[in-house]
């Protein structure tokens, strides 16, 4: 424990290295924010609510949707399926696999400082932006602690698909339409963009059941106090099993994925 | 008693055969064609504990497949390794905590922070215990100078100061064996001296063993006892360095510049044919059963002003084309399939 513990201060240390890129990234986001309530704004015109799947939606709500959606955003961004790509393509992996460690735990050690890093350094300022210019919903205090948690295991949850992701590097040597084909799905179905409650209800049903949305729609919709005590136990539940069956997965996959670089050689 | 033990190791590559001429994109795309490359052929070798090993070859020759399967991130095709009883591969992060790696073209010191921080960072990866951390950073930190850049950020070192510290991470952990892979490649003279003595003093004080791979010539005279000559694969001689350089370097080269060109009728008369010239320079071959470098200087000397004198040994990969060229078949062999 007290090694990953290491690697996560050292990764939050060497983020500082790179203080341009942390401006850049929190303008860009800045920019996200501006044009994805720019677009709730116009599709509301006027109405101050919409009604959906969970009831009515308060364009406050929906404001507070988009901006903690780019928050999430940079609490999860992790780049793993390009990191993982060029360890494979550099030979790099080697100096890994010699080493006497569990290559995802430390990576996600390692991503963990970064986020860390960007939670100072930009999500402050992103929502503190937010929060001036729109005005966020605060929100309940119960909804607050389950919010915290479904939070911290859509991190988990996201670390484990990047991942999983990623090591189809170790068979095919290009990854980056794995990396934007990853992201195209992300958008679509995590509800980053359009939350679930706006999707049509068989669709919202069956993509719930799947485990993108528990990375963003999960965590915001029970910020914004748009589920049950009930359906909050369920979606973390729903988590758990998922991050579960994901590790297990990863496990597999990553056996599988050393033993074709052990045998051809990368 | 050994504590490496390799055995008919063997590595056997499937790579895709380019073609060229009309079309040759579009029908490799279509229908690619494969073959079987032996990276390592039937090696056998055993290596005591304490050894400082050379193992050389011109590039490609098998060299880093070896140690990546000694490391065990590549798995034989066929025949055995066993490092200090354990089978690398198969114990793959048990062995890694006896081994120390530097690849001279890599680093595992982390980019961005302080050397001092990987260092660290290696303690707890390794559960290296406090005292022996402190001692081994004292000893080392001294030995290759390191003290004076150990808090400055990686990405700001020189070459030279990153492979030290390099070295430094290798060896925290008190490894049992540690792989080389040209560990001096790109470094100043300066550098070189301290590397080496660096390694011959981890080697005497703890009797951990060294395997080296490098194309310097001076390497292997300071450091190594033994060596391993690899060729396409095969190993092709096991043994004594002195030995090795006596029998297949065939000649000196020594370039002598004079202040005005020498006269080619004057030249021949002492060297016969194994000369060449260059306007004011003359490039002589010295065969030393026939001849001595002394001698040719000295004459030299005698029949024109002399400006500047280079004696070149034969290098290890010249020794190991010679020694190739003694053994070998004149063709290589291609497999298909």
């Amino acid at each position: 424990m007290r090694l990953y513990w290491e690697i996560f201060k050292r990764s939050f240390q060497s983020a500082a290295a790179y203080r341009l890129e942390m401006i850049a990234q929190t303008v860009s986001s800045l920019f996200g924010i501006l044009i994805q309530t720019s677009i709730w704004l116009a599709l509301y015109r006027g109405n101050a609510e919409h009604a959906s799947t969970a009831g009515q939606i308060s364009i406050r709500d929906m404001l507070t949707y988009a901006i903690l959606s780019s928050c999430v955003f940079l609490l999860i961004n992790n780049q793993m399926i390009w990191k993982l790509g060029e360890k494979i393509k550099t030979g790099e992996i080697a100096m890994d696999l010699i080493k006497p460690i569990h290559l995802a735990r430390y990576l996600f050690s390692e991503s963990g400082g970064l986020a860390l890093f960007r939670v100072v350094f930009q999500l402050l300022p992103v929502l503190a932006f937010g929060a001036v210019i729109y005005g966020i919903v605060p929100p309940a205090a119960p909804d607050f602690v389950f919010f915290a948690v479904c939070l911290l295991n859509g991190i988990v949850l996201y670390y484990l698909m990047s991942f999983i992701c990623g090591l189809i590097a170790f068979w095919y040597m290009v990854n980056w339409h794995t990396n934007s084909l990853f992201h195209l799905v992300m958008t679509l179905f995590s509800g980053s963009l359009v939350p679930l409650w706006f999707f049509p209800g068989a669709l919202s049903k069956t993509v719930s059941l799947l485990p993108f949305p528990l990375v963003f729609y999960g965590p915001i919709s029970v910020y914004l106090g748009k589920r049950t005590i009930e359906e909050e136990m369920v979606l973390v539940a729903m988590q758990f099993a998922w991050i579960a069956l994901l590790a297990l997965l990863l496990r597999w996959i990553w056996g599988k994925a050393v033993k074709k670089l052990v045998i051809q050689g990368g | 008693m050994s504590i490496i033990r390799v055995q008919s190791l063997t590595k056997r590559f499937k790579r895709q055969i380019r073609r060229s001429g009309k079309m040759s994109a579009f029908k490799d795309f279509a229908f690619p064609r494969h073959e079987w490359k032996d990276a390592v052929k039937e090696v056998d070798f055993q290596i005591d504990k304490g050894e400082i090993v050379g193992y050389i070859g011109p590039n490609g020759a098998g060299k880093s497949t070896t140690i990546k399967m000694m490391v065990g991130i590549l798995v034989p095709t066929s025949g055995s390794i066993e490092i200090g009883g354990l089978v690398p591969y198969k114990n793959r992060l048990e062995n890694s905590r006896k081994i120390g790696v530097v690849f001279g073209q890599r680093t595992q010191l982390w980019w961005d922070i302080p050397v001092m921080e990987t260092f660290r960072l290696m303690q707890y990866m390794y559960k290296i215990p406090q005292r022996q951390f402190e001692e081994n950073i004292r000893i080392f930190t001294e030995i290759l100078g390191i003290d004076e850049f150990v808090n400055v950020p990686v990405r700001q070192l020189s070459l030279g100061q990153r492979m030290r510290a390099d070295l430094c991470a290798a060896l925290l952990h008190n490894p049992e064996i540690l792989y080389l892979d040209e560990p001096t490649i790109g470094l100043d003279v300066d550098v070189k001296e301290r590397v080496r003595g660096f390694i011959k003093e981890v080697n005497r004080t703890r009797e951990t063993t060294v395997i080296l791979t490098t194309h310097d010539t001076s390497d292997l005279d300071k450091l190594c006892s033994r060596v391993l000559v690899i060729d396409q694969g095969s190993l092709m001689y096991d043994g004594d360095l002195e030995y090795l350089k006596r029998h297949y370097s065939r000649h000196d080269v020594v370039t002598v510049e004079t202040d005005s060109e020498m006269p080619e009728n004057l030249l021949r008369t002492r060297f016969q044919d194994d000369f060449t010239q260059e306007g004011r320079k003359c490039h002589v071959r010295i065969v030393p059963e026939k001849d001595s470098t002394a001698d040719c200087i000295a004459w030299f000397i005698r029949n024109g002003r002399l400006l500047d004198v280079q004696i070149r040994q034969t290098d290890i990969d010249e020794v190991i084309r010679n020694l190739y060229s003694t053994f070998k078949r004149p063709e290589k062999e291609t497999g298909s399939g």
